[in-house]
């Protein structure tokens, strides 16, 4: 019996030393979606060796030495690069524009991040429309300076998908509403992809109002966006992202994986919008069980 | 406000403040609600302009201007829209509708929120900015930026737009002139309804005074229709009541007037003390018969009535006695007369009787009937009696008569005639061609007077003739008196003898009888003759001292004994001053002086003094003696008195013996004297003294 209670201490002991580990959590506010983040991440790591060490602003990771450090939001991450340090971060609620950006602004002495982007991959996007506006093939899209590099994936992705990606560049405000209105006519709809240059909040009800004069729906990236105007959005919510980057904590070891798109995903539908439009949409349900059958299937 | 009525007062009052509220409210809606139509032209407008501008932030923002003008066209035909210009930024209009008015320095401002930008009398313009409008966007997906403030919206241009106020104006003005008519309206209601409430409460205020005016005017009978309610009704009630008793007190008190009216009209026509009609009366009814008489009527007689010796009753026991005899003579006359004659009492003892219908003998009938019934009478006053007679004057009126004076003038001379002819008798004389003799016997006073003065009464000697063997010795004489006035006929002393008494003149007529008689006596007694003089006095000198003291002192101035002087005093004053005509027979004697009575048997009392008076003589009544030749009662009366006197030792004198055989039986009875035609004829004393005393034999 004591044989019993002496192993079990033991082990106990050897567990804690061998595998303790602290992660922070650096949120942009501590509000909103990086509050949802926090605690999920929080309810995610339970029972597993990862303790959060601190958890807040920038500043509260001074006087503390984490094993990994979650960024929540494109402020933290800034924020967490500009402190400088040599720990592994995981920057998480991020736009692959503004994680690359940061990062191309910090050419930090070959720290080690990633990223769980908020951008949808491209073939996920093709499976949403796909099953959204079964009809529609032709697919226009805005791009700037900024995303311009992105179409190439979004037209392979598409043509695989049966559509076809029709872009318009746009760079500056006085060119957007014309270059809208010279790519609506010839498009089924406007996917919008995340662009600080495009969609911004001056921008995104004149963009509205023009795709609804041309009768062409938005379908979006954001549940924001939908409420806005848009029809349709795919997206991944905090919850499930914080959840994606609670495994990617559990299984860092020495090495950090490269940065990924979410893992999973959620569909909002503004059905006045399709009222409005007069198109007859499946539920919301509906479609992601498609999609995720689709998946499965490929 | 103190000029005005009540209707005035009652209708300023409740005009003015409901006016005054009227006015006051219907100008505060009307105000307010010209302010509300401001206000609400100012939010529709801020409304209008507020939407203009958001929806052409799109058009602005993608350069559609067609689409902008559209928007700008679509306000201005929004009613009371004048002009909607959209500018851009750099204040440039880029789409205009209708007729602008704004200065382009005003399109050129900027604005922050929409407001009023200018306004004129006839347009108001509002003006707003355009703004981008910001989306809810997912700040995961915002630029990474070191700042976190939020920009302002971005203007991207202007919307202005005009309102005209013609519409406005036309509102406010048709709101005024609704209030006005409100008020108008209201006034009139009101004017309506305090003119009816002034007139409600003033109508029953105005009636009262109305009638109160009229009662003042001395309309009893004025009275208020009682159909006001509350203080009115008790008021109107009150009034009334009021003037139902004024009329009731009026009437009572108009009700006396006239009984007292009628009274004094009655007493006007009536003589108070008999209830006779009076001289006025008479002589207004005589004036009434005579032009009934003038107007073809029947003739008809005037009794003019002098009471014969009223005087002594008056004077011995008082006014009561006169009056109470007055009126029972009236009763006595009336008795005697017809319904439809008239029997008036024209003053002191004078009656006057109008004989409807009765002329001639009739009239002279009735007058005689009248006279014999006043002689008959005798008045019992206490335990006297007193015989009186009547004067009647007859005055038959016929259609000659001119007028009452006449009637009056004739009838008045006739009574005196009768008076003057001795008394209790009837005169008759015509209407026409009398004498004038009233305002002379209202002068008796000064007749009697001016006649003592200037020596025309005539003292006249009645002889006395002895009848019998055992009388006096000497020449018996009476005194008497006659009144000689020029132009006319003398006047007897029985006539004047009233009047002298009434004018308190008897006693200078007694002073003359008694001086001549001493001065006779005198006379006689110088040349040796034996003389008796019977002296009438009045009643008034029994009771004067100055009588007796007037005799003592002649009688002494004379050195003469008083027996050949006697007294006589009507026998009527021994029962009614039996106390004075006793101590006066006393003191008469004392001086020597003999009494006599005249009048003797006349009254029923006649025989109870003889013993008191104890006269040496007694000059008996005409009543006795006047019808002594058929009347067997006259003469056996007149053979007792005879005893008695003879009894006594008192000689009886008859007197008026006017024929041979009166005198032969007064002689056969016993009688001491008789007077009169039949035994020397009357003449003047001093020719009588001088003719049958002094010359006389023996």
């Amino acid at each position: 019996m004591l044989l019993v209670l002496r192993l079990l201490l033991v082990f106990l002991l050897a567990a804690s030393t061998a595998r303790a580990a602290s992660v922070a959590l650096v949120l942009s506010e501590n509000s909103g979606p990086y509050a949802e983040f926090a605690s999920t991440y929080r309810d995610a790591l339970e029972g597993s060796h990862w303790k959060i060490g601190s958890q807040g602003g920038s500043d509260s990771l001074a006087g503390s030495s984490p094993d990994l450090i979650i960024a929540v939001g494109s402020n933290a991450f800034r924020q967490v690069l500009n402190l400088g340090g040599s720990t592994p971060v995981v920057a998480t609620l991020i736009p692959r524009q503004a994680y690359e950006k940061l990062l191309a602004e910090n050419p930090g002495r070959g720290r080690r991040t990633t990223a769980i982007y908020l951008d949808q991959p491209a073939s996920r996007q093709a499976a949403f429309l796909r099953h959204l506006l079964p009809g529609k093939k032709r697919v226009g899209m805005l791009v700037s300076s900024e995303t311009r590099a992105a179409v190439g994936q979004f037209r392979q992705a598409f043509a695989t998908a049966g559509l076809t990606l029709d872009s318009e560049d746009s760079d500056t405000e006085q060119t957007l509403l014309p270059t809208l209105n010279s790519l609506l006519p010839r498009v089924n709809l406007l996917l919008a992809i995340p662009d600080t240059q495009i969609y911004r909040r001056e921008n995104i009800k004149a963009i509205l109002v023009t795709t609804y004069r041309y009768q062409r729906p938005v379908v979006a990236f954001s549940a924001a966006f939908v409420n806005a105007g848009a029809l349709a959005a795919l997206y991944s919510t905090p919850a499930q992202i914080a959840r994606q980057a609670a495994e990617l904590t559990q299984s860092f070891s020495a090495t950090l994986p490269p940065p990924m798109p979410p893992s999973q995903f959620a569909v909002v539908i503004n059905s006045n919008v399709a009222q409005a439009l007069d198109l007859n949409i499946q539920d919301e349900a509906a479609i992601r069980r498609a999609m995720l059958a689709d998946k499965e299937a490929r | 406000m103190s000029r005005l009525n009540l209707r005035q007062r009652l209708l300023l009052l409740s005009l003015l403040p409901s006016a005054v509220i009227a006015i006051t409210l219907v100008s505060y809606f009307t105000l307010s609600g010209i302010r509300t139509l401001e206000g609400e032209l100012r939010t529709k407008a801020l409304a209008t302009v507020r939407y203009l501008a958001q929806i052409s932030e799109y058009g602005i923002i993608s350069g559609q201007l067609e689409s902008l003008h559209g928007l700008a066209q679509t306000t201005v035909q929004e009613s009371g829209v004048k002009a909607a210009v959209i500018v851009n930024p750099k204040g440039r209009a880029i789409a205009v509708s209708g007729r602008v008015s704004l200065a382009s320095e005003a399109l050129r401002q900027s604005l922050n929120e929409p407001a009023l930008v200018t306004e004129s009398d006839r347009w108001i313009a509002f003006g707003a900015p355009v703004l981008r409008s910001l989306n809810e966007a997912d700040t995961l997906f915002e630029p990474v930026s070191t700042n976190n403030i939020p920009a302002p919206q971005e203007v991207i241009g202007h919307v202005f737009v005009e309102f005209d106020k013609s519409e406005l104006i036309n509102q406010q003005r048709d709101l005024l002139l609704r209030g006005l008519l409100i008020v108008l309206i209201g006034l009139i209601l009101i004017a309506a309804l305090a003119i009816a409430m002034a007139d409600s409460l003033s109508r029953p205020i105005k009636r009262l005074a109305q009638a109160v005016r009229e009662m003042s005017s001395g309309r009893f009978d004025t009275r208020v229709p009682n159909h006001s309610s509350a203080e009115f009704g008790i008021l109107e009630q009150g009034f009334n009541e009021m003037a139902n008793h004024i009329e009731d007190v009026h009437r009572s008190m108009q009700s006396r007037i006239e009984e007292a009216t009628a009274q004094l009209a009655f007493q006007a026509r009536h003589d108070s003390l008999t209830g006779l009609l009076n001289r006025r009366e008479f002589e207004h009814r005589l004036e009434k018969a005579l032009s009934s008489v003038q107007a073809g009527g029947e003739e008809f007689s005037v009794l003019f009535i002098d009471l014969d010796r009223f005087k002594p009753v008056n004077d011995t026991c008082g006014h009561l006695a006169g009056d109470e005899l007055l009126r029972q003579i009236s009763q006595l006359f009336q008795g005697r007369l017809r319904e439809e004659d008239t029997l008036a009492r024209l003053g002191g003892d004078e009656f006057g009787i109008i004989l409807a219908n009765c002329s001639g003998s009739r009239a002279r009938q009735v007058a005689e009937d009248i006279c014999g019934l006043a002689g008959a009478y005798r008045f019992i006053w206490q335990d006297k009696v007193f015989s009186i007679g009547a004067s009647i004057g007859l005055t038959p009126v016929g259609r000659r008569v001119r007028n009452i004076n006449e009637v009056l003038a004739a009838g008045d001379a006739a009574c005196y005639r009768a008076k003057e002819s001795g008394r209790n008798q009837v005169c008759e004389q015509e209407a026409t061609n009398t004498p004038e003799r009233r305002h002379e016997s209202n002068n008796w006073a000064a007749r009697l007077g001016s006649a003592l003065a200037e020596d025309r009464l005539l003292i006249e000697a009645l002889p006395l003739h002895a009848l019998q063997s055992e009388t006096l010795n000497g020449h018996c004489v009476e005194l008497s008196a006659r009144l000689n006035e020029p132009g006319q006929a003398p006047i007897a002393l029985s006539a004047l003898i009233d009047a002298a008494e009434r004018y308190d003149l008897a006693g200078i007529i007694d002073q003359r009888f008694i001086e001549t008689a001493i001065a006779a006596l005198d006379r006689a007694r110088r040349n040796n003759k034996e003389l008796h003089c019977l002296v009438p006095l009045s009643r008034n000198s029994l009771s004067r001292r100055s009588v007796i003291d007037l005799i003592a002192r002649l009688l002494a101035s004379k050195n003469l004994p008083g027996n050949g002087l006697c007294l006589i005093f009507s026998e009527d004053v021994t029962t009614h001053q039996s106390s004075q005509a006793m101590e006066f027979s006393r003191q008469v004697r004392a001086l020597g002086c003999q009494v006599g009575l005249d009048d003797f048997g006349g009254g029923l009392s006649s025989f109870n003094h003889l013993r008191a008076i104890s006269p040496s003589c007694v000059k008996l009544s005409r009543s006795l003696t006047r019808d002594l030749g058929g009347n067997r009662a006259s003469t056996a009366l007149l053979r007792a008195v005879q005893e008695i006197t003879a009894d006594l030792g008192i000689y009886s004198i008859a007197e008026n013996v006017d024929d041979p055989a009166t005198l032969n039986q007064l002689e056969e009875l016993g009688i001491s004297y008789a007077q009169g035609l039949a035994v020397a004829p009357c003449e003047p004393f001093e020719v009588w003294l001088e003719g049958a005393v002094i010359r006389s034999a023996g």
